[in-house]
C-alpha cells in the first residue's frame, strides 16, 4: 500500500509537470513563431499571442499551486478502490490486454487510409473481441464481419457518410 | 399574429406524412444522439439531402425533430455507459451515471427524457409567443456582453469540479488553450500548428469529447476485468412515472428551462454551456449541494431541461433575425433556404403558414420525444446487458465512424485517440474532465468576443464597463468568484444566516 | 501461444476474404463512377453557399447515377479543405468546391502553396457580388456619395465589418476605401450573421454584405453601393446602384471583386473521368430548375466553360495581387488615428 501511495505521488507530480510543459510550450511558440511574424505585439487585431499567453500564465501559476499542494499534503493521496470491482489497481494481465487493444487500434488508424474501412475494420474487430476474452473463433470471426458490415450499411447506405475507401477503392 | 400563424400552419402540419416525418425524425434523432460522435448537428446535415425531396413543412418537421431528439439522445449513453453521446450530455453524465450505478438506470433515463421534452416545450412557448420580442433582446448582446457571459460559463468550472477546484481550473485552462490551436481568425497567424497542416482547422470538439470520455472509459473498463461475464440487468418495464418525477421538481425544471432558453436566444452560446450553467445554478440553489455528483435527480433535470430548452431558444434568432442560434440551427436555416424560404422578419409576414407549421413541428417533436423516448427506455437499458467483450469494441467502432463522419478526416481519429490517452491519465489522478469540454467550447467565443470588443473600442477596456448589460454581468462574475474563493466555514455561516432571514420573512422566500 | 496466433491469422484472412468477396464487383467495374463522389466544401455548413453547393451536387449526382454528398471541411479560410482534397488520389472521387479565397487569396498571402494550375476545372458554378450597406434608418448619410463624404470627414471613426480579416470582401472594401481616400476601422467577424446583429444594434456603423445576408435582412438595410462592375448584379440588390454609377472606379473588374467558385478536381485526374464529371456538371447547371433555385437564393450561375478557367483565374489573381496593398494601406492609415 505504501508503495502504491508513493507511486501515486510521483504520478501526480508527473501530470503536473505535463501541465507545466504545456504552458511552457505556449511561451516557446510565442517567442519562436508568433514574434517573428509580428503577431506577438500590437493591438487586439494583430496580437495573436495575448490571449494564449494569458491562459498559459494562469495555467503555470495554478500548476505551481497544485504542485505545492501535492508536496505539502500531510497525508499521501488516498487510494480509493475501483467502484466496479473493489480493487485499487489493475492486474498485469489486464494491462497487457489494454496494451494489445491500444496497439491494435493504433495499427487500425495507420492502416485505415491506405487499405480502407471494409478491409481494416473486420480485422480490428476480430482482434478486439479476441483479446477481450471471447474464445470461440468462428463466433468471433462472424461477429467481426457482421458488426463491420452492419455499421457500414447504416452509415454508408442510410446516412450517406463516405468511409475511407483505401487504395483499392472499396466502398459503396 | 401567432394564432393566425398557428391556424395557417395547422393545415400544413396536420397531414399524415408530416406527422409521420416528425415522429421518424425524433426517433432517428434519439438514435443519432445515442451514438457517440454523431449529434444533432451531424444528424441534420446527414438528413438534409433526404429533406430535399419533401414539401417544406414535412422536411422541416423531419429535421427539427432530429434536432430535438438528437439534443436528448446523448444523455442516454452518458447515463448508461458513461459516454456522452454528444457534447451536450457531458453535464448529464455528472449525476446520470452515478444514478445508473445505484441501480436507477430506468429512472435516470426516464428523467432525462422527461426533463428534455418539458424543457423543450417551455423553450417552445417562448419561441411561439415571444420570438420577435426576444430576438430584439438578443440584439442587445454585443461582443462585450458575450465576453462577460463566457466568464460566467467558465466560473461554472469551479462548481462542476467538486472538491478538486485547482485541478478543475487547470483542466479548464487546458480546454481553453486547446481551442486556440489553428488559424487565428483575427491576425491569420497559424497558432500551435507546428507546420502540420491538419492542425489548421484546430481540434474538432466532437473528437475531443469522444476521446476524453469514450476512449478513457474503454481503457478503464478493459483494465477492470469481468469482460466476458453477462451483466445481470433485470428487464425494466416501460413507465411514465418519470414525468411525474420531473414535474415534482418543477422549480428546478422551470429555472433550468429558462436558463436554456436564454442561452439559446443568444447566437453562438449554445446548449453545452447552458447545460453546465444550469447544473451549476441548480447545485448552488440546492439544500444539499454536496450530494451533486453522487446521482441526484436534480443534476439530470438541470442539464437536460436546459440543453433542450436551448433548442427552442436557438430557433428564435434563427427564424426571427436570420441569425442562427447555434451550429445546428445554422444548418436548419440552410435547409430552409434550400427549400426556398429565407428566414427573417419577411418569413413571418409573407409565409406565416410555414412559420406556424415549423412551430407546430417543433412542439410535436417534443411530444414525440417524451412518448417515444419513454417507450424505448427498456430497449436502451437492455443494451448494457451485452457482454463488455462485445460492447466495448462496438462502442469503439461507432465512436470512430461517428467522429470520422463529421468532416471525413482520419486526423480527427488520431485527435480522438490522443484525447483518450489524456482523459485516461487525468481521470486516474482525479482531474475532472468536464472543464476541458467547457473550456474548449467557450474558448473561441471568449477570445473572439474579447478581441472584437477591444477592436471596437480602439483597445480601450472601458467598453466592458460602459455598457449596462456587460457591466452587470461582470459584477455578477466578480461576486461569484469572491463567493467561490470564500473559505467553506464562512460560506455555511452566511448561508445559515440567509436561510434564517428567509424564515423571518417567509413571503419573500421561494420554494426549493 | 503460437497456435493462438496462427488462429488469429487464419481468421483475419477469413475476414479479409469475406470483405473482399463482397467488394469484388466494385473493383471489377472500371467505368467511372462506381461509387459515391465526395464534394469537398470549404466553409461551415448551413450558409446559403452550402445550399447552392447541395443543389448542384444533387443534380450532378442524378446525372452520374451516384450520390454526391457535400462534406464541409472548415478551417483556415478554406485552406484546410483544399489541403485534405489534395491529399486524396487524383481519381475524380473528390470534387473540390473551389472558392476564390482558398484558391487565389490564401496563396497570395503565403498561407498556402498551390496555384490555379494545380487543379483541373469542371465548370464555374456561381458568383456573388458584395454590397456596402448601413442601417435602414441611418441619418448620418443618405447615399454612397454622402457616405464617402462622412467617412472622409471622420477618418478612422466609423466601424465596419467585411467578414474575416484578409477575406475577399475585406480586400475589395479596403481597395474602395483606398481609392476614395477614406479610412474606417475594420472589425473582423468570421460569421457575417454575427456582424449583422452588431450592425443592427449600433455597434457597427456599416458593413459589406453578400446576397444571402442581404436577402435575409432586406428591410433592415439600406444598400449604398454594389461592389461589382457587372450590370446584372444590381438586380440581386433590388436595383441598387453600383459604385461606378457614382463615378467610383474600384479598380477591380469582371469576377475579381466578387465571390465565386469553380468546381475542380486534382491535377492528374484521368481525362475520361474529367470529361464525365464535366458533362454531368454542365448538364446540371443547364437545368432550368437548378438555375432558378440558385437565382432564388441570390447567387448568379456564372457558366464559364472549362477552357476559360485559366484566363479567369490568372486575371483575378493579378488584380487581387494589386489590391493586397490596400489592406496594408488601411492598417497603416488607421495607426494615424489611434
Amino acid at each position: 500500500m505504501a508503495r502504491l501511495r508513493e507511486r501515486r505521488l510521483i504520478g501526480e507530480l508527473v501530470v503536473s509537470a505535463g501541465f507545466l510543459a504545456l504552458s511552457l510550450l505556449v511561451f516557446e511558440q510565442i517567442v519562436v513563431v508568433f514574434a517573428p511574424e509580428g503577431a506577438a505585439s500590437g493591438g487586439a487585431l494583430q496580437n495573436a499571442a495575448l490571449y494564449p499567453g494569458l491562459l498559459a500564465g494562469a495555467l503555470a501559476a495554478l500548476t505551481l499551486v497544485q504542485i505545492g499542494k501535492t508536496l505539502t499534503a500531510r497525508r499521501a493521496p488516498k487510494i480509493e478502490p475501483d467502484q466496479d470491482n473493489g480493487r485499487v489497481a489493475p492486474e498485469d494481465a489486464e494491462w497487457i490486454r489494454a496494451f494489445i487493444c491500444t496497439a491494435a487500434f493504433v495499427c487500425y488508424l495507420i492502416a485505415l487510409p491506405p487499405i480502407g474501412y471494409q478491409l481494416a475494420t473486420p480485422v480490428l474487430m476480430f482482434i478486439l473481441y479476441r483479446s477481450l476474452g471471447e474464445t470461440s473463433l468462428f463466433k468471433v470471426a462472424f461477429f467481426a464481419i457482421a458488426t463491420s458490415l452492419a455499421a457500414s450499411f447504416v452509415f454508408e447506405r442510410l446516412l450517406d457518410v463516405i468511409l475511407p475507401v483505401g487504395r483499392f477503392g472499396i466502398g459503396y | 399574429m401567432m394564432t393566425g400563424a398557428f391556424i395557417a400552419g395547422a393545415g400544413l402540419f396536420f397531414t399524415p406524412m408530416t406527422v409521420l416525418m416528425t415522429a421518424l425524425g425524433c426517433l432517428l434523432g434519439i438514435v443519432i444522439g445515442v451514438l457517440p460522435g454523431l449529434g444533432p448537428l451531424m444528424g441534420i446535415i446527414l438528413l438534409t439531402p433526404l429533406a430535399f425531396h419533401l414539401p417544406p413543412v414535412e422536411a422541416m418537421g423531419l429535421l427539427i425533430a432530429v434536432y430535438v431528439g438528437g439534443s436528448c439522445g446523448g444523455a442516454i449513453s452518458a447515463i448508461l455507459v458513461r459516454i456522452p453521446g454528444t457534447p451536450l450530455a457531458a453535464a448529464t453524465l455528472l449525476d446520470g451515471h452515478p444514478m445508473h450505478l445505484k441501480g436507477k438506470s430506468r429512472e435516470a433515463v426516464g428523467l432525462a427524457i422527461s426533463a428534455s421534452a418539458m424543457g423543450g416545450l417551455i423553450g417552445g412557448l417562448f419561441l411561439v409567443f415571444l420570438a420577435p420580442l426576444l430576438a430584439a433582446v438578443a440584439l442587445r448582446f454585443g461582443p462585450p456582453e458575450y465576453f462577460a457571459l463566457t466568464l460566467l460559463g467558465l466560473i461554472s468550472i469551479a462548481v462542476v469540479s467538486g472538491e478538486e477546484t485547482t485541478k478543475g481550473l487547470m483542466a479548464g485552462l487546458m480546454g481553453l488553450l486547446v481551442a486556440t490551436v489553428g488559424a487565428d481568425p483575427f491576425s491569420s497567424t497559424y497558432r500551435f500548428t507546428f507546420g502540420y497542416n491538419p492542425l489548421l482547422g484546430g481540434f474538432n470538439i466532437v473528437a475531443i469529447v469522444v476521446g476524453l470520455f469514450a476512449l478513457s472509459e474503454m481503457f478503464i473498463q478493459i483494465t477492470s476485468g469481468h469482460l466476458t461475464e453477462k451483466p445481470q440487468v433485470p428487464w425494466v418495464k416501460t413507465s411514465f412515472d418519470s414525468i411525474g418525477a420531473a414535474l415534482s421538481r418543477w422549480v428546478n425544471l422551470l429555472r433550468s428551462s429558462l436558463i436554456g432558453t436564454f442561452f439559446g436566444i443568444l447566437p453562438g452560446a449554445g446548449g453545452v454551456i447552458s447545460a453546465f450553467t444550469s447544473y451549476a445554478v441548480a447545485r448552488a440553489n440546492s439544500k444539499h449541494p454536496e450530494l451533486f455528483g453522487t446521482g441526484v435527480e436534480d443534476g439530470v433535470i438541470a442539464s437536460e431541461a436546459a440543453n433542450n430548452a436551448c433548442c427552442g431558444g436557438a430557433m428564435i434568432p434563427t427564424l426571427a433575425l436570420a441569425i442562427p442560434g447555434d451550429a445546428s440551427t445554422a444548418v436548419l436555416m440552410g435547409a430552409l433556404i434550400l427549400l426556398g424560404f429565407f428566414p427573417g422578419p419577411d418569413l413571418f409576414s409573407k409565409h406565416a403558414d410555414v412559420v406556424g407549421g415549423i412551430f407546430l413541428a417543433y412542439i410535436a417533436a417534443n411530444v414525440f420525444l417524451l412518448v417515444l423516448g419513454i417507450l424505448l427506455t427498456p430497449f436502451f437499458v437492455s443494451v448494457i446487458k451485452i457482454r463488455k467483450s462485445y460492447l466495448i469494441p462496438i462502442v469503439l467502432l461507432l465512436s470512430c465512424i461517428g467522429t470520422y463522419a463529421i468532416q471525413g478526416s482520419a486526423f480527427d481519429l488520431w485527435v480522438m485517440l490522443g484525447f483518450g490517452v489524456v482523459g485516461y491519465i487525468l481521470r486516474r489522478f482525479d482531474y475532472p474532465l468536464a472543464p476541458i469540454v467547457i473550456g474548449a467550447v467557450l474558448g473561441p467565443i471568449c477570445e473572439s468576443s474579447l478581441r472584437r470588443s477591444l477592436i471596437l473600442s480602439g483597445n480601450n477596456v472601458d467598453i466592458f464597463f460602459n455598457r449596462p448589460i456587460s457591466a452587470a454581468i461582470l459584477i455578477i462574475d466578480i461576486a461569484l468568484i469572491l463567493w467561490i474563493a470564500l473559505p467553506r466555514g464562512l460560506k455555511s455561516t452566511i448561508r445559515g444566516r440567509a436561510i434564517g432571514l428567509m424564515k423571518l420573512a417567509p413571503e419573500k422566500g421561494g420554494p426549493d | 501461444m503460437l497456435r493462438g496466433f496462427s488462429k488469429i491469422v487464419a481468421a483475419s484472412a477469413l475476414a479479409l476474404g469475406g470483405a473482399g468477396l463482397l467488394a469484388g464487383p466494385a473493383i471489377a467495374q472500371s467505368s467511372f463512377p462506381t461509387r459515391r463522389i465526395e464534394v469537398i466544401y470549404p466553409w461551415t455548413p448551413g450558409t446559403p453557399t452550402y445550399a447552392v453547393s447541395q443543389i448542384i451536387a444533387n443534380a450532378m449526382g442524378n446525372n452520374l447515377g451516384v450520390n454526391m454528398p457535400v462534406v464541409a471541411k472548415t478551417g483556415a479560410s478554406g485552406v484546410n479543405a483544399f489541403d485534405q482534397a489534395l491529399a486524396q488520389p487524383a481519381d475524380g472521387y473528390s470534387v473540390i468546391d473551389g472558392y476564390v479565397a482558398p484558391l487565389v487569396i490564401s496563396p497570395l498571402f503565403k498561407k498556402a502553396n498551390w496555384n490555379c494550375g494545380d487543379f483541373v476545372p469542371l465548370y464555374s458554378a456561381t458568383s456573388n457580388a458584395f454590397a456596402v450597406v448601413s442601417r435602414a434608418d441611418e441619418k448620418r448619410w443618405t447615399d454612397f456619395p454622402s457616405f464617402i463624404k462622412y467617412l472622409k470627414a471622420h477618418p478612422g471613426k466609423t466601424r465596419y465589418t467585411a467578414s474575416a480579416q484578409l477575406s475577399l470582401p475585406h480586400m475589395v472594401m479596403a481597395k474602395v476605401l483606398k481609392t476614395v481616400g477614406a479610412v474606417a476601422r475594420n472589425v473582423p467577424y468570421n460569421d457575417l450573421a454575427d456582424g449583422t446583429k452588431d450592425l443592427r444594434s449600433g455597434l457597427l456603423d456599416w458593413m459589406v454584405v453578400n446576397p444571402g445576408i442581404y436577402r435575409a435582412n432586406k428591410k433592415e438595410f439600406r444598400v449604398l453601393a454594389v461592389l461589382s462592375g457587372l450590370k446584372e448584379v444590381s438586380k440581386i440588390y433590388d436595383g441598387a446602384k453600383r459604385a461606378q454609377d457614382y463615378g467610383v472606379d474600384i479598380g477591380l473588374h469582371s469576377l475579381a471583386p466578387m465571390g465565386w467558385d469553380w468546381w475542380l478536381v486534382k491535377k492528374g485526374t484521368p481525362a475520361p473521368v474529367v470529361a464525365k464529371l464535366r458533362a454531368a456538371m454542365g448538364k446540371a447547371l443547364a437545368e432550368p430548375a437548378v438555375h432558378n433555385k440558385i437565382l432564388q437564393i441570390g447567387f448568379v450561375p456564372t457558366s464559364y466553360k472549362p477552357d476559360q478557367y485559366s484566363k479567369v483565374c490568372t486575371s483575378v489573381r493579378q488584380q487581387l495581387q494589386a489590391a493586397m496593398g490596400a489592406i496594408t494601406w488601411e492598417t497603416n492609415e488607421l495607426k494615424k488615428y489611434h
